[in-house]
């Protein structure tokens, strides 16, 4: 008999989609805001997460309201009246009608819709409170029942869990971005820097001859030509080279080879591709496998200081990806790298999502290596 | 009239060593006695060529440039050095200068201005571009991240360090067996002494300084 899945397994669904599966901040919350919604039957859900200091919300993510109805209530809350009240006492609040509470500031913003019934909940993280659920008008009841304030107070104690791993996936994301874009920035300044300015020292040797020497100065000229040559297919390399690999655009293979000249090129290391063919992959596959690798290269790149990594791709009957560095390994039951961790069971769900199996196999100083099988 | 200097090319770009030797034959006083494209070849070149001033690239495939100043000491204390390079940023000037370097250009100088700074150094004054000069003195006034690290309290160094592996606060805490409240408090202290303005910059500041590895 098919039976409609309970409260708990909701919960339990929701919490282990959102940790660990390498998704951004706002994709976790909306998640859980969504589940929120969904176990207590409100007609409307959100959570935010203050900042640090003032009165703003770093996150506010909320369901049940349309993008019309969003676009003309205009900015974000702040933390004031009852949003604000929640993030300073661990204690849930239900209240039959939020509007007859002294914390409410006694007026809804222009085009808000009116709310009556409300259940906010704390979201806890080592004794502070780092954020909250905020649930208000009850579907098929004045308020929401005691249940209801036990299954999400459920909810958020796993949310806190689920929202730190997310945020530290995000930041580790933003810093290996921002040290990618200044390693391009020198790159590029490097490649043209040397031919631009021997062409500034040769044009002025050439104007120096023209007068004494118009033979010398001609040929001074000519080499001004050859430079400024140079320069434009230098440009050209570095921003064909710098250029985001686009598997659609070129096919799986070029874009894995686009990628490890690029990682090369920016980290001074080699990256080679080794292929029997190129393989025959639905375009979603393709994406998936492309991710894969992306993931893979970056994790090496960022956490083994290897001095070779090599891609290999074997497309037959079913397609075998390897990705494998000679750099200072891990042990992959080691608790210590969440950051790694993060995305290895990203790649994890992205094989299993196009029915591939994916392993990963390391020990300390002997490198490490990412296999994909993908049946075909 | 004194005798010409005579002005030695280190450069491992050979378009860069052409463009230089063009425009400063070009130049009354000054003769290109010599060339090389790596600092092995740099030493042998000076044993013969007797330079005055070698102007010097610090990215030679063979190593960094900085270190082959005290070796061209070494064969003759008179020859003057100057820096001639792609980047000013302190991790390039701060040892060049350290190493003895008489002056630090940068590869967009007007060329004018460079025939300029080799008779300067010539004559035994010092040249170093705006921007050689800016990273020497953040490196004096204690803007070296090094240096900066030592305003730092231990806890406060611990801290950053975490920031430089993308830790969040909540992550922090428990590391450091804290609430997030005070880490918080270190964050911003951290920022504060640093003149960061970010989660983000302190974190490469993080990995630049050495504190943890890229």
């Amino acid at each position: 008999m098919q039976s409609t899945p309970s409260t708990a397994e909701v919960i339990l669904a929701a919490i282990t989609e959102a940790v660990g599966s390498g998704r951004s901040l706002k994709e976790t919350l909306s998640g859980l805001a969504e589940t929120a919604k969904q176990i207590s039957n409100a007609s409307y859900a959100a959570i935010g997460i203050p900042e640090p200091e003032g009165d703003a919300f770093s996150a506010f993510i909320h369901v049940g309201m349309s993008d019309e109805l969003v676009a003309e209530m205009g900015p974000l809350p702040r933390t004031h009246g009852m949003l604000d009240a929640m993030l300073h006492d661990p204690e849930p609040v239900r209240l039959t009608d939020i509007t007859r509470d002294p914390r409410f500031r006694g007026w809804w913003p222009r085009a808000h819709p009116l709310m009556r019934s409300f259940l906010g909940v704390p979201i806890v993280s080592q004794g502070e409170v780092i954020g909250a659920f905020y649930l208000t008008d009850k579907i098929g009841g004045p308020e929401f029942t005691q249940e209801d304030e036990a299954n999400i107070g459920l909810l958020a104690s796993h949310a806190a869990a689920a929202i730190d791993a997310a945020a530290i996936f995000e930041d580790s994301r933003t810093l290996a971005l921002a040290e990618e874009r200044e390693r391009m920035a020198r790159e590029l300044h490097d490649a043209l820097n040397q031919s631009l300015f021997s062409l500034s020292l040769t044009a002025r040797a050439a104007s120096r001859h023209l007068g004494t020497d118009p033979e010398r100065a001609a040929e001074e000229l000519n080499e001004i030509a050859l430079l400024a040559k140079e320069a434009m297919a230098e440009l050209r390399a570095v921003v064909e080279g710098l250029r985001t690999p686009d598997v659609d655009r070129d096919g799986l293979l070029a874009a894995i080879r686009s990628q490890a000249a690029l990682l090369s090129r920016v980290h001074h290391l080699d990256v080679d591709v080794e292929a029997n063919e190129e393989p025959t992959l639905d375009g979603r596959v393709e994406h998936e496998v492309f991710r894969i690798v992306q993931e893979a290269l970056t994790n090496a790149v960022r956490h083994a200081q290897p001095a070779r990594v090599t891609v290999s791709l074997v497309s037959g009957d079913s397609l075998q990806l390897t990705v494998r560095d000679d750099g200072l390994g891990f042990d992959p039951d080691e608790q210590n790298y969440r950051g790694r961790r993060l995305g290895l069971t990203s790649m994890r769900e992205r094989a299993a999502s196009i029915g591939g199996t994916l392993t990963i196999s390391s020990s300390p100083g002997n490198g490490a290596t990412v296999r994909l099988e993908v049946p075909g | 009239m004194s005798d010409p200097v005579r002005v030695m090319i280190v450069d491992d770009h050979p378009v860069v060593r052409r463009g230089l030797r063009a425009f400063l034959e070009t130049q009354p006083g000054m003769t290109v006695v010599g060339e090389a494209g790596d600092g092995q070849e740099t030493l042998r070149v000076v044993a013969t060529s007797e330079p005055h001033v070698i102007l010097l690239d610090l990215h030679l495939p063979d190593g960094s440039g900085s270190e082959l100043i005290p070796k061209i000491r070494q064969w003759n204390p008179a020859i003057k050095v100057l820096v001639l390079t792609g980047f000013a940023g302190r991790h390039e000037v701060v040892p060049a200068i350290q190493a003895g370097a008489d002056g630090y250009l940068l590869k967009d100088t007007d060329p004018d201005q460079l025939a300029d700074a080799i008779r300067e150094l010539a004559d035994g004054r010092t040249v170093y571009a705006q921007e050689a000069a800016a990273a020497l003195s953040a490196y004096v006034s204690g803007g070296d991240p090094r240096e900066s690290l030592a305003s730092l309290t231990t806890r406060e160094r611990e801290v950053l360090a975490g920031l430089g592996q993308g830790w969040s606060n909540a992550r922090l805490a428990t590391e450091l067996f804290v609430s997030e409240k005070t880490i918080k408090t270190h964050v911003s202290a951290v920022l504060r002494k640093l003149g960061l303005n970010d989660r983000t910059q302190a974190a490469l500041f993080a990995v630049k300084s050495g504190l943890v590895e890229s």
